[in-house]
């Protein structure tokens, strides 16, 4: 588990939007994002720790210690530059459109380009990884 | 709190996870791709625990009630894949698919694209046009449907010329012939006689009217009917006894009806419209459709099989199966016996009008009729009776379908499947919502029967 740093600032020019990501081919593996009272900490989902849980995976609480947090979601590093983030998180999923969003701008503002998954407002959590095209922030 | 008490809620009951879900007041609600615990500000489609288990599983359901939601997607291209892929193999033009489904090009377009995400009602209607298991798009290696229909959907199109429009009415029909009969086997509402008609009859030998004959016989011995009964109602024989979805539809006028086949669901599409309007020429052609479903083996049914009203009731036709529909058709009416019976003693002309007052089949199939029957020559029919308004209004009377919504539901929705899809929410199988998706109604509507 790491705490997240400011970035280096976006790229001059991107896609306002991507393809629908594929984790399980992104070259940088999936990671757990939580906003804590005092940082920002994220940490790949499949690591070693998280292997020898049930699971095979770590959980947000993991990143917590099961203490309120204010946000939590996945995120995956396109470079060192740009993050696709998404506030798919049991526990602490942003539980509407304008609290993702504000979050998102929180990442954008640490230094980096930000491509956000959105909100699904049928399902009234936000869009998973999978299956949405990432829209910049 | 047991495993099943968290993932069905405490008041839930049963040993198992089906009777658990069946007690169980705990909603879902979907979108495009993801399923969800319900909440009052989610506009997705809500399901009942039910839906939810036989559509995703006990796995999904125990990681939405742990984690608020899943993603149900694993393969990024999906659902549009699947979609893109099904309406291609069905050569469907997209203004078709579009029109059918009630929604707009763009938004099929957006259908078809990875990652583009539309309401899920629009995609519901999408796939109901495809044929495809709505419920379980998304999923990965599932719900992309009947590959043999598909194609056979597109032959009728290519090789026998069928408008666009007609390929999407039976797609849209093959769907609801699907839901019908899951419908009717987990209400245990129809007696499942179809059972008694497992092996099929391949003699087309001539003379073939003796051999549908025959059939129609065989048939009133395996459904318990009396041997010279008229029969009251085809469509309750077909639904109620056997188990066969009739699907009422305005097809074009020249086409009298089809058999479909969905996966391993068999039903038939009538044409309300055309000939289909009078009443005793729609008994005939679902009687005609029933011989292709009961005795047809498969390789003469395929997928499809659409009859045209001019081979239905033909005296002379080439074709060995619809000759053999045509006199099952007509003895399973108007059994043999019985018009033996009634022509001793009487004209003709009296034995044709009292055939087809008695037996509810129009004048002229009757004279067919009593000339087989009776090793008349059929110059001797040259003036046949006419079927009189009150007898008309008789037998329409007693075909009158289980329209419960009539007027507001679409006629491929009404009758059986409306009053299933009615009972299936009393019993909390499937949701208001689900109801109201199903036969293209407000959720209000539903609700106002309750």
């Amino acid at each position: 588990m790491v705490v997240l740093v400011d970035g280096p600032g976006a790229p001059e020019s991107l896609d306002s939007s991507l393809p629908p990501i594929d984790p399980s081919e992104s070259s940088s593996p999936k990671r757990l994002w939580a906003v804590r009272s005092e940082d920002v900490v994220h940490a790949e989902e499949e690591c070693e720790f998280g292997r020898l849980r049930p699971a095979g995976r770590i959980k947000h609480t993991n990143l917590t210690g099961g203490e309120p947090a204010f946000a939590g979601g996945e995120l995956i590093y396109l470079n060192e530059q740009v993050l696709v983030v998404s506030g798919d998180s049991g526990r602490y999923g942003p539980r509407s459109a304008q609290e993702l969003h504000d979050v998102s701008i929180a990442f954008k503002d640490s230094g980096y380009a930000v491509y956000s998954l959105g909100y699904d407002a049928e399902a009234n959590r936000p869009f998973p990884l999978i299956g949405v095209r990432p829209r910049l922030i | 709190m047991t495993e099943l008490s968290r993932i069905f809620g405490p008041e839930s009951k049963g040993g198992t996870a089906q009777e658990r879900a069946k007690t169980s007041s705990r909603m879902f609600v979907r979108s495009q791709v993801q399923l969800a615990l319900d909440s009052p500000e989610a506009t997705g489609r809500r399901i009942t625990a039910l839906e939810a288990l036989d559509a995703y599983g006990l796995e999904l359901l125990e990681q939405v009630v742990e984690d608020g939601g899943v993603g149900l997607v694993t393969n990024p291209s999906e659902p549009s894949q699947t979609i893109a892929e099904r309406r291609r193999a069905m050569r469907l033009s997209k203004r078709v698919v579009a029109s059918e489904a009630g929604v707009s090009v763009d938004d099929l377009t957006n259908a078809e694209t990875a990652g583009a995400v539309i309401p899920i009602r629009g995609l519901e209607n999408i796939a109901q046009v495809l044929a495809l298991d709505e419920r379980r798009l998304g999923l990965s290696g599932i719900g992309h449907g009947d590959n043999e229909l598909a194609l056979r959907l597109r032959e009728l199109k290519q090789v026998e010329e069928r408008d666009d429009e007609f390929v999407a009415q039976l797609a849209g029909a093959a769907w609801v012939i699907a839901r019908q009969t899951e419908l009717s086997e987990k209400l245990s509402a129809d007696r499942n006689k179809k059972s008694l008609f497992r092996s099929k009859s391949k003699d087309y030998n001539p003379p073939v009217w003796e051999k549908g004959y025959v059939l129609a016989e065989t048939t009133r011995i395996r459904l318990g009917l009396d041997a010279s009964a008229p029969i009251e109602s085809v469509y309750k024989l077909a639904q109620d006894e056997l188990g066969i979805p009739i699907i009422d539809m305005e097809l074009p006028a020249e086409i009298a009806g089809a058999t479909v086949l969905n996966g391993s669901a068999r039903g038939v599409v009538l044409n309300k419209t055309g000939a289909n309007r009078n009443v005793l020429v729609r008994r005939m052609t679902l009687a005609h459709e029933l011989c292709h479903l009961l005795w047809d083996p498969d390789r003469e049914l395929e997928r499809v099989r659409v009859d045209e009203s001019a081979d239905l009731g033909r005296r002379q036709i080439r074709d060995l199966v619809e000759a053999r529909a045509n006199a099952f058709a007509v003895a399973l009416l108007a059994p043999r016996a019985a018009v033996l019976q009634t022509h001793g003693g009487q004209s003709v002309y009296d034995t044709v009008s009292r055939i087809a007052e008695t037996f509810g089949i129009s004048p002229s199939a009757a004279a067919n009729h009593v000339a087989n029957v009776c090793h008349l020559d059929p110059r001797d029919l040259s003036r046949s009776p006419t079927a009189s308004a009150a007898v008309t209004r008789l037998w329409d009377r007693r075909e009158i379908q289980d329209n419960i919504i009539t007027g507001h539901v679409p006629d491929s929705r009404g009758g059986r499947f409306a009053l299933l899809t009615v009972q299936a929410v009393r019993k909390r199988l499937i949701s208001v919502d689900t109801a109201a998706a199903w036969l293209k109604i407000d959720k209000r509507l539903i609700a106002d029967l309750f």
